[in-house]
């Protein structure tokens, strides 16, 4: 007996004759597009979220404005907004005429605006100031003076000489052409 | 200058409020503050006294 022909105890499972080729093509080609499709799944989320992250940084980020509107003019923009376009008001209001008078008029109602929401009682209080001053500043003559100076009338100088005796002939200062401090 | 006022005026100066006309308060007003013309009143009226001749 040859030893060589013994052949080994063949198992059952191989006994099952292996699968057509055709089975084997129909697996092997889904398996290709599956890679396909997932390669251009990825390929198109990258695209996305790339695009994405441009749009919400666009959006996050301060957007220039016109500067030459007239809507930031409007005294009802909150305190809390930025100031925006400040290089081109200063540059504005520097400028000599009409256009720099105008801005600089403009900004001062807002801000007035603005501080009288701030407070409310504060045109009471400079108007009465305001009063107390314009009274001691319309004073004829200055606090350095009214120690020893209130006010001043004028009166006809020979009405006075004629009213009142100083001692010394009113002809005499008349023709002379003489100062007489009393 | 005051159209009203003669070349040969006299300046009364009042060194304190209690020596002011006291017949016209308004007198008395102009003559301390500056709102208007120096008034011109007659010395009777600048004085508050009677005459002495």
């Amino acid at each position: 007996m040859k030893r060589g022909n013994i052949r080994p105890p063949v198992l059952p499972s191989s006994s099952i004759p292996p699968r057509s080729s055709g089975n084997r093509v129909s697996k092997t080609k889904p398996k290709n597009i599956d890679n396909l499709s997932w390669f251009i799944l990825v390929l198109c989320l990258c695209f996305i979220s790339f695009y994405a992250g441009i749009w919400m940084a666009w959006s996050i980020s301060p957007q220039q404005k016109d500067c030459n509107s007239s809507s930031n003019m409007n005294p009802t923009i909150s305190s809390t907004e930025p100031l925006q376009c400040e290089d081109t008001c200063l540059n504005a209001a520097r400028r000599a005429g009409s256009h720099g008078d105008t801005l600089s008029k403009k900004l001062d109602l807002i801000f007035e605006e603005r501080i009288d929401k701030i407070c409310p009682g504060r045109n009471n209080d400079n108007s009465s100031t305001q009063n107390k001053k314009g009274s001691s500043n319309s004073k004829r003559f200055a606090k350095s003076l009214q120690h020893w100076i209130h006010g001043m009338v004028q009166i006809n100088r020979q009405d006075l000489f004629n009213k009142f005796d100083f001692g010394m002939p009113s002809k005499l200062f008349s023709t002379m052409c003489l100062k007489l401090l009393l | 200058m005051d159209p009203n006022a003669n070349k040969e005026d006299v300046l009364l100066l009042y060194d304190s409020k209690k020596a002011f006309p006291t017949s016209n308060d308004q007198i008395a007003h102009n003559a301390e503050y500056n709102e208007g013309d120096i008034p011109i009143i007659d010395a009777t009226t600048a004085t508050g006294k009677k005459r002495l001749r």
